[in-house]
């Protein structure tokens, strides 16, 4: 008797147990966020980023060496085309022209020197010719003579060879004496200035690529060249929109358009995959825009004009068809099977299976994977509206 | 007195275990039904828990426990692996519980032989012994039947697996919470292993000639011992 006292006390205590550690879980209806399916327009996009640059620009290197005596200019300053901006010290170089001069009029006087010598030649030639013929004179001699004006004449178109030669290396040292003086090739905004007086600039030749003095660009149009990934590129058409958030304006993009796609793949610095170059015109505006500012860009590349949408996380996938939890008035939930169109990064058209107003669960995720047919939800007011 | 078949001796190990034992001597045999009944029930309740819980809250809870001080990098980590193997945890449940339950056996068997030799007139071999043991585990069927109640009546998939310890002398009497140095040892401590330790007692007494108080103390010692040793570990 005793016994069975104990061991019923004991399975009242284990039930008990069980009864207390029941799992109980939030018998509440799970709280909601709900968005409406509205009617819109959705642009499929692809990201890429890159650096602004000026449509037009001119980089002024030295086609001389020399070291540098003026510069007229500074950073930032408006240049006009012809404009001096800077000199190098011209002494070598005047001094050079000087020294052409000097050869030039040197081989003018050594043809006149020939011609004279010519002169007098042709003159004893005519003399010994009339002795010669009267018998007063050689043939020996005649002959001499005859021989002595043919190399005179050969002597005088040499000269005048020369003369070419020096001429020709009067206009380059005159050339290179107008190249040490540094004119702005076109109109514009000296981006940037690299040089400084004292400084020596070098000439560029086949292997080393010569100082850079300056960067003359044309600021009123200002492009963005992207490096577009190689798996997005076949999505790029030239005239494409395109959205332009530079870093300093980080939620106002610029609009601009796709004006040249790169026709070959170059290896990114610092990453395995391949890019290819995308230029993008930006439209003109007001806000100030600096060539080298990184930027990223929004290109977009398919629109659906005026289509059903819903935010993208309303959008259930089991197996291969898609489906949303639709609110019904007594806020239960439906599955209702939708067709999808194209999506955004954060919407997703619709083609078919809800109309526009209806409401759609779209979150939170965790309890919107374990909802069913029929349950009841409360509607949150969410913090974040849904579909714009 | 002892129990006249299987049926009667699985009832009676709960009531009057000595009944049980006393039966036993004779026929060795019952402790396969009751090795294959307690694995059997193991695994079910097992399987009811993973097939019901929610594999997202069982990874939260998971990563909660093994990242009390872990980096948010480490957490991530730990995270990725268990949603690896969270689809094969119910079968490292079920089968790695019932090996474990084979191999812990193993270990107490030739404790219990061990033990038995202080009492020269006991003169079971290990078979009997390996026996025995699993009878003294048999309040486990209870602990799993308790789970399986407990996993079926639940309401909500958002079960954790410290449900498996229920019935622990944390849960029922302390309340410590994750992280504290004693929370693992006394949620493995429960009313089920203690019940089993008496049961070991009296069977200990029933097979020997061990006064009662001898028993219990051979029959607790194991635990004494691996208990004792993670106190000081704890505190340490």
């Amino acid at each position: 008797m005793k016994k069975a006292i104990i061991i019923g006390l004991a399975v009242t205590a284990f039930v008990a147990l069980l009864i207390s550690k029941q799992v109980t879980g939030n018998k509440d209806a799970p709280e909601m966020h709900i968005a409406e399916v509205e009617q819109g327009n959705i642009a499929d996009s692809i990201l890429a980023s890159g650096n602004l640059v000026f449509n037009t620009q001119v980089q002024l290197r030295s086609e001389v060496t020399g070291r540098v005596a003026k510069v007229f200019v500074e950073e930032g300053e408006s240049v006009t085309e012809g404009d001096i901006l800077m000199r190098l010290d011209t002494t070598a170089f005047e001094s050079e022209v000087a020294r052409n001069k000097a050869v030039l009029r040197a081989t003018e006087i050594d043809i006149k020197h020939s011609e004279t010598r010519l002169k007098n030649i042709e003159r004893q030639l005519s003399r010994q010719k009339e002795l010669y013929e009267v018998g007063l004179a050689g043939q020996e001699v005649y002959e001499n003579l005859q021989n002595a004006r043919d190399l005179a004449k050969i002597d005088i178109e040499a000269k005048r060879e020369a003369y070419n030669q020096a001429q020709a290396s009067l206009l380059i040292a005159e050339d290179r004496l107008n190249k040490s003086v540094f004119r702005a090739p076109m109109s514009g905004l000296l981006a940037s200035v690299n040089i400084k007086e004292g400084e020596t600039v070098i000439a560029g030749t086949t292997n080393i690529i010569g100082s850079d003095l300056m960067l003359v660009a044309d600021p009123s149009a200002i492009l963005a060249e992207l490096r577009v990934d190689e798996t997005d590129i076949a999505g790029i058409k030239l005239d494409q929109h395109a959205d332009i958030y530079a870093a300093a304006y980080p939620n106002q993009p610029f609009t601009g358009k796709v004006i040249n796609i790169g026709t070959s793949a170059k290896n990114q610095a610092g990453s395995q995959g391949l890019s290819f170059k995308v230029k993008v015109l930006l439209d003109a505006t007001d806000r100030q825009l600096y060539a080298g500012m990184s930027c990223r860009a929004e290109i977009a590349t398919s629109i659906a004009e005026n289509g059903l949408k819903l935010p993208i996380e309303a959008i259930q996938k089991e197996d291969d068809s898609y489906f949303v939890w639709k609110l019904n008035a007594d806020n239960t939930v439906t599955k209702t099977a939708v067709t999808v169109g194209i999506s955004s990064d954060i919407e997703q058209a619709l083609t078919s299976g809800v109309s526009q107003g209806d409401r759609i669960v779209i979150g939170p995720a965790r309890p919107l994977s374990s909802l069913k047919e029929g349950d009841t939800v409360a509607v949150k007011n969410s913090p974040e509206k849904g579909a714009k | 007195m002892k129990s006249s078949n299987v049926m009667t001796a699985l009832v009676d190990i709960f009531i009057s275990p000595s009944k049980a034992f006393n039966g036993l001597k004779e026929a060795k045999g019952w402790s396969f039904v009751a090795f294959i009944l307690l694995a059997g029930i193991l695994a079910a309740s097992m399987f009811a828990f993973y097939n019901k819980a929610d594999p997202q809250f069982l990874i939260d809870q998971q990563v909660a426990v093994a990242s009390v001080d872990a980096t948010i990098a480490e957490q991530k980590m730990i995270r990725q692996s268990m949603e690896q193997t969270i689809d094969l945890q119910v079968w490292f449940a079920m089968i790695g519980g019932i090996i474990g339950l084979a191999v812990i056996n193993a270990l107490m068997a030739g404790y219990y032989l061990f033990v038995s030799k202080q009492d020269p007139e006991a003169n079971y071999g290990y078979g009997a012994w390996y026996g025995f043991g699993v009878w003294t585990m048999m309040p486990m069927i209870i602990s799993s039947l308790g789970l399986l109640i407990l996993v079926l009546t639940a309401s909500t998939d958002q079960i954790s697996q410290s449900l498996f310890n229920y019935a622990s002398i944390n849960q029922l009497l302390i309340g410590l919470e994750i992280g504290h140095p004693f929370y693992t040892l006394l949620e493995s401590l429960n009313i089920f292993s203690i019940w089993g330790i008496f049961i070991a007692a009296i069977g200990l007494k029933s097979w020997t000639n061990f006064t009662f108080n001898k028993a219990l103390l051979f029959a607790a010692l194991p635990s004494i011992v691996i208990y004792g040793i993670w106190t000081v570990i704890a505190l340490v």
